[in-house]
């Protein structure tokens, strides 16, 4: 990473279901690193594993029935992962996260000016109401005290997403999360939320984990690019030379996939990706749906190897099959 | 007259406390046979509610639709008009496996044999790219995308004239939409169906439909009767909407979110607008042909 140190880094995080029979892999250890200032985005599709990986760097799991394991730094300070009291310097603090779904991280029964001021002694109160507006009219609110006063379903999903913007940065966190920030908004709503997400990046110099399907919002968002596939990160790298040099037969049929204002057959992946309980098959996990796939990626599982400048692929063909490929055609 | 036409439908829904919404207001459209119609707009403009009128499954409050002369809402045309909606799994039955859903249209509408309706489903199964084997799975067990290939079949058991796509893919991954997109495209192809798909997605509406229609707040904006010619879109709606599925920054928009309680006879999208100005909010513009196949509502362009 150009030799700078990376503001957040995984190291072998890995995330598994506790189940009568064992543990089931949800998350396979992955190494994931989000540059000072810079955005990481997270692509793959529902049930890769991306939204586990954020979880558990949050630590927000049971630890009944999950387990997780692996290291993560925040400036090379270790988060405490597996103590949930010392995790409440971090959480909400140091990192904070946004999600797909605002109305269901507003407790319904509160204003929305309540969860500003949730924790808060009496004292700190006045201070905190002030917090909370100047950062509510930052995230481009007309009229931050009356949101305040509304409840989460009296407002609208842009304005609720900008109200969860504002309650998460209230902190001032290094690293905020956003796991599919602006899914469940309309696409103007998404634009301008995203646009949001870039000036506060400008002027703060946010860091940001954006997870999302959608490629069009990672390659506008994002510095640096992982792919996940069942569950296994399977292209990594910065965002202009994975977007040009796609390797991994999965990322560059995601890629294919969206039709790009134009009337030709799309190129699809046939099949669909594996649920939970068949990621421990044997063999590369794209296998079963990948048109360059040769005898041993049915028994191996290949391993992450570099194949460009800071540009990662976990193929056992070394991405021959998409370095080859013809004119984008999948 | 054209096969389907639509004129002037409105309709609004009363709230609880007596304030009334306008869902669709005046709409008209028509549409020739073979022609895939895309309807796009943000979430609340009123593309599904003209769906389901179109349908017949909600009646307008003024206005009337026709299909071939007729009323949507007269029985014989019901066999006619099919639908898929966007949440497949609410759409089904979870309690009926995947063939007596795919019979219930075929006893409704066909006077078949057992063995007959056994067959035809089984067909129906493979035009959608599923297998014989799955017509004993119940909903649960399919995926997403299986389950939305299902309900594609079950609307076409019923060899309907004209498919309604009311939002067919937002609940899909990435590559199960592209699938999707290509089982759509050639069935329209091979039945020359008329379809009128419903999207935010204005990308994979290009890729499908032939005309398309732009919604704001209940009404029409913009007409196109050639969606390749994407481009020519004027109405400042229109053009935002573009802009942000090209990734353009830099569309200009003005301040303000909320539309005054009592809308009266202003434009639709007069809050929103850069340009508006007085007579924007005194009279709302009628949409009018500007050139061939292209309409559009608004004073100023």
């Amino acid at each position: 990473m150009n030799g700078m140190e990376p503001l957040f880094v995984t190291k072998g995080l890995s995330v598994s279901l506790r189940e009568k029979g064992g543990l089931l892999p949800v998350v396979f250890p992955a190494d994931i690193a989000v540059k000072a200032g810079g955005c990481t985005g997270i692509v793959g599709e529902s049930g890769c594993g991306k939204s586990m990986l954020c979880k558990a760097v949050l630590s927000l799991f049971s630890e009944r029935k999950w387990q997780v394991e692996g290291e993560a730094f925040l400036k090379g300070e270790r988060i405490p992962l597996e103590n949930d009291r010392k995790m409440d310097e971090f959480r909400g603090r140091r990192m904070s996260m946004i999600v797909q779904d605002p109305l269901s991280a507003f407790d319904p029964r509160m204003t929305i000016g309540a969860h500003f001021l949730e924790g808060s002694r009496r004292r700190e109160r006045k201070e905190r109401y002030q917090a909370a507006v100047s950062v509510l009219s930052r995230m481009a609110l007309k009229d931050p005290e009356d949101v305040m006063r509304k409840y989460a379903f009296e407002l609208s999903g842009g304005m609720l997403q900008r109200a969860l913007m504002g309650l998460s940065l209230l902190g001032r966190p290094e690293l905020l999360i956003a796991d599919e920030p602006t899914t469940a908004l309309d696409s103007t709503v998404q634009e301008e939320i995203l646009r949001l997400l870039l000036d506060l990046q400008k002027e703060t110099g946010l860091s940001l984990l954006l997870i999302s399907h959608d490629l069009n919002v990672v390659s506008r968002m994002a510095d640096t690019i992982y792919v996940m596939y069942a569950g296994r990160i399977v292209e990594s790298g910065p965002i202009e030379e994975v977007q040009r040099h796609p390797l991994h037969p999965y990322t560059v049929g995601l890629f294919a996939s969206r039709p790009a204002f134009s009337k030709e057959r799309l190129s699809v992946m046939e099949g669909r990706p594996p649920v939970l309980g068949e990621l421990l098959k044997a063999g590369c996990a794209f296998a079963p749906r990948c048109p360059g796939v040769k005898e041993e990626c049915r028994s191996t599982v290949p391993s992450f190897e570099t194949a460009g400048e800071g540009h990662l692929v976990r193929c056992g063909q070394k991405g021959a099959w998409g370095s080859h490929r013809e004119g984008g055609s999948f | 007259m054209s096969f389907l036409e639509i004129q002037e439908v409105s309709k609004s829904y009363r709230s609880r406390k007596g304030r009334q919404t306008e869902a669709v207001q005046k709409v008209s459209l028509s549409l020739e046979r073979g022609r895939c119609l895309g309807v796009v707009g943000e979430s609340g403009c009123g593309k599904s509610t003209l769906c389901r009128m179109i349908a017949g499954v909600v009646r307008p409050d003024s206005g009337e639709i026709w299909l071939e002369g007729s009323s949507v809402r007269e029985k014989k045309n019901r066999k006619k008009i099919q639908m898929v909606f966007q949440n497949s799994l609410d759409a089904v039955n979870l309690h009926l496996n995947a063939g007596r859903i795919l019979s219930e249209p075929l006893e409704n509408f066909f006077s078949m044999s057992r063995e007959e309706r056994r067959n035809k489903t089984e067909g129906l199964l493979e035009l959608v790219g599923l297998s014989k084997e799955d017509a004993g799975k119940y909903p649960k067990q399919f995926s997403g995308g299986q389950l939305q290939r299902i309900c594609i079949a079950r609307a076409l058991a019923a060899e309907p004239e004209l498919l309604l796509l009311d939002e067919p893919l937002s609940s899909l991954d990435v590559s199960v939409q592209a699938q999707l997109l290509n089982l759509l495209a050639d069935l329209k192809r091979e039945f020359r169906l008329t379809g009128i798909l419903v999207s935010h997605d204005l990308e994979a509406v290009y890729y499908l439909a032939d005309e398309l229609a732009v919604m704001y707040s209940g009404a029409l904006v913009e007409t196109l009767s050639d969606i390749t010619a994407l481009d020519c879109l004027r109405h400042p709606y229109a053009r935002r909407l573009l802009s942000v599925h090209n990734g353009e920054a830099g569309t200009e928009q003005a301040e303000g979110k909320s539309l005054p309680e009592e809308r009266g006879e202003a434009c639709v999208y007069a809050s929103q607008c850069p340009k508006a100005d007085g007579l924007c909010f005194s009279k709302s513009p009628e949409l009018s042909e500007r050139e061939d196949g292209h309409k559009i509502a608004c004073h100023y362009i």
